[in-house]
């Protein structure tokens, strides 16, 4: 009975994504989503905690044992990222409860939440699966539903956004097909530990069929994770869609992607891969041009929530740079870099959102004065840019000092200094948003200093993301930790 | 000649990813996104197919020589649910952005686009 846990959380959110568009009423839509996401949350929670105790679980889908029948497997890595997408996407959930009304029309808010649930329920599935054709299917699942957010909108950047996205998603899957053919042409495998076995003895006899594998995974997942070169259809659809699937998409959809890499190429395919192509050499370069190119474009915009947007492909840059770098240590701060920047990103976007909602202004020289009239989600919005930075005591700190000492354990102080300089440039385009918002004087003539006008449905959120990431700051043991075992059994 | 199924599907790949990057009419990128896909999936089935193979199918009485692998087609099949719902999507949405530009050339739209912001 306990091991049908692993399998819940997701058939939860699937059946209550299935009723929704039933649902007329927006208000008793939005109360289903958030039910079925804290009850999903609910069992999550069991399952980690079972997973703590006893490692990891392997559920065989209809009882049929691999390689033939289905597993899905509820791991560390699993645990940790789903628990991250809870703790992102329930404060969400709650925002867009009272944004979404004010940002899409009404037709649109039922659907709005079935494409949420979905996308929630694709991020945990991909997390989970344990054979390559699931990790397909959810893929195909989490960029439709992902595609779909961004054009819940009828405006015309946003349709044009998604349109951009689908496409360019849509290639990356079939690279991500492609590869998984021919992994399976000479392994005959689809399930990850059956692959794994197999492929030690078949490498060595066609090393074409797994350089060209790789190379299509790096493409196809390079593409959803926004890498350079492949990035360029990440700030339309970011910076477009309304504000809580923006949080939702730059805090976690774009990392899913780095959890499937881990476990296809860390935990699957193995040293024989690393040895045949020069994987992580490539990732370390895109992954350093990446930081360098977004964080300088960041600095070029002038709409706040494109700046977000540019920021998000340099941070998935250290993710990557982290996983690269060929050290323990790094691996695990990159591993902890998903979690806390989820949390950060999602505090931007919810506390950008809800100054969007008052103000009705997105552009960075029209929020010049914003503190005055919202104090606490400019403060929350602060400490969340704080961590991106990487200001001791804040968690983006933590993560980034180990990626700091696995590369100069690694001796790779070059790639160290990769990561210093550019939390100089980040600190660049975050710390003007915050010292003229409190500090400038806008066009307008509201400068009387009042408490934010804003409902605390809007304001709980982005500060709920924004103080639990500086607990986790203080404190960050328990997601170090996990991020350390993590590291223990992928890092190769 | 013994691989013409491989080289067949590398250049319906490479044709569909020419079209989707060189050109600018959206609905033959969707052309072109369909044919990249096409590939994909003929190289799926042809991993799986043997030559002078039999159905899969277990008759009564009749033993099984040789059946082709019944994986990659029940594979396949999915792969298609998902390229067919993404093309209905794709069109939807390229129905918007005409109603929104008037027009489907991506140069165009990327132009007007400018102006409106």
């Amino acid at each position: 009975m306990t091991t049908h846990l692993v399998v819940l959380p997701i058939l939860v959110l699937l059946v209550a994504a299935l009723i929704l568009p039933l649902v007329r009423e927006p208000r008793r839509a939005s109360l289903i989503g958030v039910s079925a996401l804290a009850a999903a949350f609910l069992l999550w929670l069991a399952l980690a905690f079972l997973v703590m105790r006893q490692g990891a679980i392997s559920y065989h889908l209809g009882g049929w044992p691999p390689p033939v029948g289905i597993e899905v497997i509820a791991d560390k890595l699993a645990v940790f990222f789903g628990l991250t997408v809870f703790l992102v996407a329930i404060p969400t959930a709650v925002f867009a409860g009272v944004d979404m009304p004010a940002e899409a029309p009404e037709p649109a808010l039922s659907s709005f939440w079935t494409l949420y649930l979905l996308l929630v329920l694709s991020l945990l599935g991909l997390a989970q699966a344990g054979d390559l054709f699931n990790m397909y299917v959810f893929l195909e699942i989490s960029s439709l539903a992902a595609c779909a957010l961004v054009a819940v909108v009828n405006r015309p950047a946003n349709v044009e956004a998604a349109f951009k996205y689908l496409l360019l998603s849509t290639v990356g899957s079939g690279c991500v097909l492609l590869a998984i053919a021919l992994l399976y042409m000479i392994t005959g495998q689809l399930n990850l530990a059956f692959l794994a076995r197999e492929l030690e003895h078949q490498a060595p006899l066609y090393p074409k069929n797994v350089i060209g594998a790789g190379t299509f995974l790096l493409v196809g997942l390079g593409v959803k994770a926004a890498i350079f070169p492949l990035h360029t259809w990440l700030p339309d659809a970011h910076a477009s869609a309304p504000s809580p699937a923006s949080a939702l998409l730059s805090g976690l959809v774009v990392k899913v992607y780095v959890v499937v890499m881990v476990r296809i190429v860390w935990g699957t395919l193995g040293r024989a891969f690393f040895t045949l192509l020069p994987f992580k050499s490539v990732l370390l370069l895109l992954a350093t041009i990446s930081i360098f190119l977004a964080s300088i474009l960041a600095m070029a915009q002038t709409d706040l929530k494109r700046m977000l947007a540019y920021s998000t492909v340099a941070q998935m840059g250290y993710i990557f740079l982290g996983l690269a770098a060929g050290s323990r240590t790094a691996f695990a701060g990159a591993i902890l870099h998903i979690f806390n920047h989820a949390l950060l990103k999602g505090a931007l976007f919810l506390a950008a959102g809800a100054v969007i909602w008052r103000t009705g202004r997105r552009r960075l020289a029209e929020l010049v004065g914003v503190g005055h009239t919202c104090p606490l989600t400019l403060s929350f919005f602060a400490i969340a840019a704080l961590g991106m930075v990487g200001i001791p005591g804040t968690s983006g700190f933590v993560s980034k000092w180990f990626l700091l000492v696995g590369m100069l354990q690694q001796s790779s102080p070059l790639l160290a200094w990769v990561v210093l300089i550019s939390s100089l440039l980040n600190a660049a385009y975050y710390f003007p948003v915050i010292i003229l918002g409190f500090f400038g004087h806008g066009t307008d003539n509201e400068l009387r200093f009042h408490l934010d006008r804003i409902p605390p449905e809007l304001l709980l959120p982005a500060g709920s993301l924004a103080l639990v990431s500086l607990f986790f700051g203080l404190w960050p043991s328990f997601p170090l930790h996990l991020a350390q075992d993590i590291a223990h059994d992928f890092f190769l | 000649m013994q691989n013409l199924e491989y080289i067949a599907a590398m250049l319906l790949y490479v044709t569909g990813l020419g079209i989707m990057l060189f050109h600018s009419n959206l609905i033959k990128k969707i052309i072109g996104m369909n044919i990249m896909e096409t590939a994909v999936f003929l190289i799926f089935i042809a991993a799986g197919y043997v030559r002078g193979g039999q159905p899969p199918i277990a008759l009564p009485g009749e033993p099984l020589l040789l059946p082709v692998n019944p994986l990659p087609q029940a594979l396949i099949l999915t792969g298609l649910v998902v390229s067919v719902s993404i093309t209905a999507y794709a069109l939807a949405l390229l129905r918007e952005i005409y109603r929104h530009f008037g027009t489907l050339d991506a140069a165009e739209i990327a132009r007007r686009k400018g102006e409106l912001t």
